[in-house]
């Protein structure tokens, strides 16, 4: 411990001026995340690099690789260095961000002791999702034109990821399941980056933990196929206990509402067929939200296409109709559009219920409301803040409007989903969630409306003699042909 | 004398060079021993091989009977460390540099530094950054002597210095490690000729020879043989300890390189029955090693 605050006192000196520019970039971030409604802006990017900086530097201070480097022949206790350089980024990274989180929290209007668990979880994923990849990172390079040039790929390739990744696979955004995803990566990077500090830090192996590393984003690269999206799902419905009498939900093709489906070319040898679903026999007082579609469609002579869409979209919540889109290549739908095909598939959906309304004050202080956080009403916008974390709650905001002695209700037709995650905070640097709808003009009254969601569920359906063509009357396909 | 440290059929290969071949090293402890050999011989890869900063790739080296790759910081507070290519941190001053190890080393001796660091000329606000290569070295030199160490390992301290600040430097050192066993490595035999009590000659990753200087002087001779009249062509059974052996007309000249008065008069007298004059030189340690070197060489 001696040595440890010995080396941490030397760090403190050589890094005096990197320090207080970090500093005063949390200072900024502070004031702007207190002050500004929309938030910290892009002083929310400047903070990570800041602190890229500043751990890639302290660790550098002491580097691992190589075999000059002077203190590599001196009395040095590994696990003093490793816990000068942990008392370092603590103190001037950790401490910095839990302070202004509490500072941004509290002047938003929310309470300190209320929000503890997700000021302590925003710290954890700080440490997890980006100080310790950053200092195995540093570990394994012995200077910052290599870490930069390690970083600049590294972003490359997650960028390639996404920008790779197949949305007819279940895309790369899983919406309110995205936290699955999350934590899933984020567990294998901090699980690798530990490995990496203390071997490095305990052995000085730089070959070794370089090959952990690289092993660490071939497993990145193959995470889409090592965690499907139904894996994730039947987690989240593992996590969610309610037990919902749910065996009357029935789905099958909407033929009143033909003239919702239609045909069009969805890209290079591929056609979409967009079909509507209608989704009956719900529980009393709820509403569901789909969340993921597998259909296989199934031609007469036994050919299949299988399609795995991700939350169906062109969902209408009062009539509960889903729609499902059918990518598939042109040379199969040329095959089977005229002719009866079998749709057979699976519906991965979310049902809310217990809908709440709590008016807003025009032009008032916040609200706190169930599920959404501190809402308020002024002059331009209906604002609510969530701290740390969206709300898993369906929020919509209400208005009542005054036409001319005429009240008319109506919503601002956004449904706002948050995620499932049962965790206190979100993976974001600004602890307050902002979101706010423009507030038509002469409304006499506000209220947000929330549902809270109840049950995760899947549902089989069979839908036969299904001839595609016929979906494509009114299309531009159609119209070609 | 026990070995303070050793080279137990140690090898080092980079890629397809073999750097280190089977190496058998042994320093007595109170020992001040030379490494010498060519550059590329393989002095530094032993150093950094016994400071654990490379792995062998076969066999061992020990550091007071420990396994180098095991050495511990405790017995890093009693080893010190002088390498030409070793980098310090440059944005400290002498000053804070030496109040930075301080803290590490149990012995530190305080009035011993400020004496080192007054006897080297080194002034306490003078940035790392701006001390010249020979100030560099002294500063290392005294970062290693002040916590009054029991090994010090010194990896061509001299080389590319003046001769005053070698001088200097080799005064700091003598009169501040009467009871350190000393293990310096160099290229250049004149550095260390004047304090090594024993040598090692490296080359080509292989330890040639390894003794105390006395007995290596002792035992190396210049020899030329004058004969009456014109000596016949040299016997092809000369004995094996006569190296670089050169015949013109009637004076033949070699290297004893194991010298014994009455053995080798009597040896010559038996070969060269007509010598009429024989005259025995002792070496100077630089020639010893052009000798070795060559003989090395021409057998290779």
């Amino acid at each position: 411990m001696k040595q440890a605050l010995h080396i941490f006192k030397k760090d403190v000196r050589h890094f005096r001026y990197d320090i207080g520019l970090t500093l005063l970039v949390v200072l900024a971030f502070c004031i702007a995340g207190a002050r500004n409604m929309r938030g910290p802006g892009s002083l929310a990017f400047a903070l990570p690099v800041c602190w890229w900086f500043l751990i890639a530097r302290v660790i550098h201070a002491e580097a691992l690789p190589g075999n000059r480097q002077f203190w590599l022949t001196r009395p040095y206790e590994w696990k003093s260095l490793l816990g000068a350089k942990i008392l370092f980024i603590f103190s001037f990274v950790n401490l910095p961000l839990l302070v202004a989180d509490a500072v941004i929290v509290h002047s938003t209007g929310f309470s300190l002791t209320g929000n503890t668990a997700g000021l302590l979880w925003t710290q954890a994923l700080l440490i997890v999702a980006f100080v310790l990849p950053v200092a195995a990172l540093s570990a394994i390079t012995s200077g910052l034109p290599e870490l930069l040039v390690v970083t600049l790929l590294l972003i490359v390739i997650a960028l390639a990821r996404v920008l790779t990744s197949p949305m007819i696979h279940w895309g790369f955004y899983w919406m309110q399941l995205e936290w699955v995803k999350t934590y899933y990566l984020v567990a294998q990077i901090a699980a690798a980056a530990l490995i990496i500090l203390f071997w490095q830090y305990a052995r000085r192996k730089t070959f070794a933990t370089r090959i952990v590393a690289a092993a660490t984003v071939f497993v990145f690269l193959a995470s889409g196929a090592l965690l499907p999206w139904t894996a994730a799902f039947a987690l989240e419905t593992h996590l969610s206990s309610r037990n919902l009498n749910s065996s009357a939900v029935q789905i099958k093709l909407d033929s009143n509402r033909k003239w919702l489906g239609r045909i069009y070319i969805g890209g290079r040898d591929r056609v979409v067929a967009e079909l509507p679903l209608q989704i009956s026999g719900l529980p009393a007082g709820t509403q569901l939200q789909p969340n993921g579609l597998t259909v296989t469609v199934r031609a007469s002579d036994g050919e299949t296409w299988v399609v795995k869409q991700p939350a169906p979209d062109s969902f209408d919540f009062e009539n509960s109709i889903t729609s499902l889109q059918a990518e598939m290549p042109t040379a199969f739908y040329a095959k089977v559009r005229s002719q009866p095909v079998q749709l057979r598939g699976t519906l991965y959906f979310t049902l809310y219920g217990g809908k709440r309304s709590t008016p807003i004050p025009l032009n008032g202080g916040p609200v706190s409301v169930k599920g959404a956080g501190l809402c308020s009403a002024g002059q331009r916008y209906v604002l609510c803040n969530s701290a740390f974390r969206t709300q898993a709650d369906l929020i919509t905001f209400r208005f009542l409007q005054d036409l001319g002695g005429e009240a008319r209700s109506m919503t601002d037709g956004i449904s706002r989903i948050g995620s499932y995650s049962p965790f206190p905070a979100d993976l974001h640097i600004d602890p307050i969630v902002r979101f706010f709808s423009p507030r038509p003009n002469a409304i006499s009254a506000v209220a947000v409306e929330t549902w809270e969601p109840l049950a995760h569920l899947e549902r089989d359906f069979e839908i036969n003699g299904v001839r595609l063509d016929s979906f494509a009357a009114n299309s531009a396909l159609a119209r070609m042909q | 004398m026990s070995p303070i440290l050793q080279t137990i059929q140690l090898s080092k290969r980079f890629g397809k060079t073999l750097v280190l071949n089977q190496m058998e090293l042994s320093v007595p402890e109170g020992s001040v021993y030379g490494l010498l050999g060519p550059n590329g011989a393989g002095k530094s890869t032993t150093l950094q091989i016994l400071m654990n900063l490379q792995q062998p790739s076969s066999g061992r080296a020990e550091i007071f009977g420990h396994d180098s790759r095991r050495i511990s910081p405790q017995d890093f507070t009693r080893i010190g460390y002088v390498a030409e290519s070793q980098e310090t941190p440059n944005w400290m001053t002498v000053g804070s540099f030496m109040a930075y190890l301080q803290p590490f080393y149990p012995n530190w001796d305080t009035s011993l530094a400020e004496q080192l660091l007054y006897q080297f000329d080194l002034p306490l606000d003078r940035g790392l950054r701006h001390l010249s290569r020979g100030m560099g070295m002294k500063l290392l030199l005294a970062a290693s002597l002040a916590f009054r160490p029991r090994l010090l390992l010194m990896d061509e301290p001299f080389s590319a210095l003046d001769p005053l600040t070698r001088d200097e430097l080799i005064e700091g050192l003598l009169a501040n490690a009467e009871d350190v066993s000393i293990l310096i490595a160099s290229h250049d035999v004149n550095e260390i000729e004047s304090f090594a009590s024993h040598i090692g000659y490296l080359e080509r990753g292989r330890l040639q020879f390894s003794e105390e200087m006395a007995s290596l002087a002792q035992r190396f001779r210049e020899v030329e043989v004058t004969g009456a009249h014109e000596f016949g062509r040299l016997r092809s059974n000369l004995p094996a300890s006569w190296l670089n052996t050169e015949q013109c007309g009637s004076l033949v000249r070699f290297i004893e390189t194991q010298f014994e008065q009455e053995r080798t008069i009597c040896e010559i007298r038996r070969l060269f029955q007509n010598a009429s004059q024989i005259a025995v030189r002792a070496m100077p340690l630089r020639s010893i090693f052009v000798t070795l070197a060559k003989a090395s060489r021409k057998a290779a």
